[in-house]
């Protein structure tokens, strides 16, 4: 009874804790930007808050939040968009619906639309009084304001990003292949623009050139002297319109060097590693440049640029790295400066570049740097403040001048090491979420000095139940690769025990790529009776939920490799372990492995087109 | 050479005596922190530092550390780094205390409020020892790290080429 008492005591005295040796429950979703909006009239700015699957509306009159709307688990809101009447619309990237809210100040849900299974951008159309969604899948859908249900839904390509609209003229992005897509009133594809590739210093030159960046390359690779490799633009994070009429994207660049698998064998070019931020103008109505698009000077070093913004006077643009947890405040003046460097980032603006600062910028130029954890979205008042958001806390930082206010919003607090991890940079100036952006990938192609060509692996989609990792299966477990590959090859710092543990949580919890809603149910009903047929044998190897047996074979495309799951497969072109198969019909051509790959070799070009639908509705 | 020239200036100022004309008893004597051994040898001490947060009155930066830390251990190291990298502003929080330790013992413990002078930039210092607790809403951290006890031959002092120094306070963080 004493020990008890003794015990109880001691227990109660109130003495201190310490912190908790048990990594909590992994928390939010893959950075991807872009997720906030000033209302017209300038008195509100709306959050979406994909890791807490809500939407805030903050009063700038008074930085209180006005307005919280609660929203589906894993409903994940993306972009925001106003019409002309002040009704707000939030796409919601995971619960495949554009969300219909009163107003910028309520947030009153009025209506719920079905759109695509992945929506992603956002733009009000007003001349045709609808609200304009773009999908990965590939749909275009219009839903009149106000309206219950779509008008109008039709399929442009796959992987779309932002939609834009420039004097009058629609535009859709795509996400990997940073390709800008002018479309007719209809839907129809006039033309297709990529930034210029652009030279770079590196020793390890090999001069693989292009056309090996998911096929959407304008190539001039083969123009780069020895030295020198080819940056090509790859990743549009973030897309957006000036007053001008501008289009300028932020994207990323891929150094189309040799990568070593040794200790920062992944740096490149001149130590930036070998994906660094772009800019590019895209569109240029005006005669600002000779030519669009123009690569301009990147203002900035830092990975991941998944979000941008510009001022209402459109002087000023607002450029925001996640992997350095800066924000780049430069004149839009700077993106006449042609990207001639042959280092890459930090020219253009003189207004600092390195992609570290310390909070020493000021919302009208220069870094900024909260030291608020990752920050996600950026934005402009209409007076011209700086508006930054960090979901951790969570907390939106607003900065006029070179002061900063911090405005505490709710929510409680959100933290996964794992997901910290992902999102940041490494000494090499890449993150995990350079090659695979979103938790997915970057469909790019590399170079590595002993294994070859390599396409970059989906990681979306039951990660924790696809070991053994990488191509060939030699990295057994995802402790093994995050050591392998972010401490040795990247050069990060090694993972704590407990990012051993939440990264791979984390992870496991992005989802694979939905299929297009725009299939032809009776094609993959035909290509699904095909793929199970033992006549094609295909799922002797692609079997089971992941649709692969984890084994490692020999099919005759160059080496023996780890049966990769086949969830999601019509979003990742290009394939096989090298991506020489530029689509999934071109799987079944020469690259293929040919009969040994399955038994294919029968089937008609419609069956096969069957098949091919079949792959992507998985 | 900007860390040698400052670490040269902060010795010269605790020579001759310079003062800010602040509240002394704000000050943490930047000779305690960064104890003085031969001047003509570069050698290092390890040093410790306690110091205490009342996180409702910490400033956005500081509170994500501490909460991180109070949910992760592992996330520990990055909040003692940060107090040691912010030590002027972390110690301007009202109620915030520090008390340098185990080489000497004899300094006052310091309250918060005012404005450190001459502030101290121990950015760059990556601390050898972390240990947290909480008292309620109070984080305690004891944050070892290497001192270094002489202004020549130190160029870049450590493994991780910090220094005591003297520069402008971190624009981050605040007062109460």
């Amino acid at each position: 009874m004493k020990k008890i008492l003794f015990a109880l005591v001691i227990a109660g005295c109130g003495s201190s804790q310490g912190p908790s040796t048990t990594p909590p429950p992994s928390w939010g979703v893959p950075v991807s930007g872009g997720t906030m909006l000033v209302s017209k009239d300038g008195t509100h700015v709306i959050i979406s808050d994909p890791d807490r699957d809500r939407v805030l509306s903050v009063d700038l009159t008074t930085n209180k939040v006005a307005a919280e709307l609660a929203l589906n688990t894993g409903d994940e809101p993306g972009r925001i968009a106003e019409d002309s009447a002040g009704r707000v619309y939030v796409a919601l990237r995971r619960g495949g619906a554009l969300l219909e809210l009163s107003d910028a100040g309520t947030l009153t849900q009025t209506a719920r639309v079905a759109v695509c299974p992945e929506p992603r951008g956002l733009v009000w159309d007003a001349a045709n009084g609808v609200i304009d969604v773009a999908c990965t899948g590939g749909e275009l859908v219009s839903v009149p304001a106000g309206a219950a249900t779509p008008s109008r839904a039709v399929f442009v390509d796959r992987d779309l990003r932002d939609v834009l609209i420039s004097n009058g003229q629609l535009y859709v992005t795509r996400f990997r292949t940073a390709e800008l897509i002018a479309l007719d009133p209809n839907g129809a594809i006039l033309s297709r623009v990529t930034s210029p590739v652009v030279a770079r210093f590196d020793d390890s030159s090999i001069g693989i050139g292009s056309g090996s960046s998911g096929g959407s390359g304008s190539g001039s690779g083969s123009g780069i002297p020895d030295g020198e490799v080819a940056a090509v633009a790859a990743v549009a994070w973030r897309s957006l319109v000036l007053p001008d009429g501008r289009i300028v994207m932020a994207h990323q660049r891929q150094l189309q060097t040799i990568l070593h698998v040794t200790h920062g064998g992944y740096g490149a070019g001149c130590g930036d590693g070998p994906v660094e931020t772009g800019v590019s103008v895209m569109l240029d109505p005006n005669p600002h440049t000779t030519t669009v698009p123009f690569a301009a000077a990147p203002p900035v070093i830092g990975a991941l640029p998944v979000d941008m913004a510009t001022t209402t006077l459109g002087d000023r643009i607002a450029l925001l790295t996640a992997g350095s947890q800066t924000v780049h405040v430069f004149p839009t003046a700077a993106l006449t400066t042609p990207d001639d460097n042959m280092c890459g980032g930090g020219s253009g603006d003189g207004g600092g570049g390195s992609g570290s600062g310390s909070g020493s910028g000021s919302s009208d130029g220069g870094d900024m740097d909260d030291q608020l954890g990752i920050p996600t979205s950026v934005q402009f008042t209409a007076s011209g403040d700086l508006l930054i958001y960090y979901p951790e806390l969570p907390a939106v930082v607003v900065h006029h001048g070179t002061t900063a206010t911090t405005i505490a919003l709710t929510g409680g607090f959100g933290y996964d090491s794992g997901r910290a991890l992902f999102h940041t940079q490494t000494q090499v100036g890449i993150a995990c979420a350079s090659c695979h952006p979103e938790g997915r990938d970057d469909g790019l192609v590399w170079q590595f000095d002993v294994e070859g060509t390599r396409r970059t692996q989906s990681i979306a989609g039951d990660i924790l139940d696809r070991a053994p990792y990488h191509w060939a299966g030699d990295e057994p477990d995802l402790p093994t690769l995050m050591d392998d590959v972010f401490a040795n090859r990247m050069a990060g710092p090694t993972p704590t025990n407990s990012q051993h543990v939440m990264l791979p949580a984390f992870l496991q919890r992005v989802a694979a790529p939905a299929p297009s809603s725009m299939l032809d149910p009776a094609a993959v009903a035909r290509g699904q009776a095909l793929f199970q047929s033992a006549d094609t044998g295909c799922t002797t190897c692609h079997n089971g939920p992941l649709f692969t047996n984890h084994m490692i074979v020999n099919v005759g495309t160059g080496g023996s490799f780890k049966v990769p799951s086949l969830l999601g497969v019509g979003a990742r072109p290009p394939y096989l372990h090298d991506g020489s198969a530029p689509t999934l019909t071109d799987r079944f051509g020469p690259q293929g492995g040919g009969d040994n790959h399955g038994h294919t070799s029968q089937l008609t070009p419609a069956q096969i087109s069957d098949l091919v639908t079949y792959l992507q509705s998985l | 050479m900007q860390r040698i020239l400052a670490r040269t200036l902060l010795v010269a100022l605790s020579a001759v005596g310079c003062s800010s004309g602040s509240d002394d008893s704000q000050q943490i004597p930047t000779n305690s922190l960064f104890p003085q051994g031969n001047n003509d040898e570069c050698s290092t001490q390890e040093a410790k530092l306690n110091i205490a947060v009342d996180e409702a009155k910490a400033t956005a930066p500081l509170q994500l550390r501490i909460e991180s830390c109070r949910l992760d251990a592992d996330a520990c190291m990055d909040l003692c780094t940060y107090e040691l990298d912010n030590l002027p502003s972390v110690l301007a929080i009202f109620g915030a205390t520090a008390e340098p330790v185990d080489f000497g013992g004899d300094l006052p413990t310091t309250e918060g409020g005012g404005t450190l002078e001459p502030p101290i930039d121990n950015a760059g210092i990556t601390p050898s020892d972390c240990k947290v607790t909480f008292d309620g809403g109070t984080a305690n951290a004891s944050i070892g790290y290497q001192a270094f006890s002489s202004d020549g031959g130190c160029a870049e002092p450590g493994t991780n080429g910090g220094s005591g120094a003297i520069s402008s306070p971190p624009t981050t963080g605040g007062g109460p």
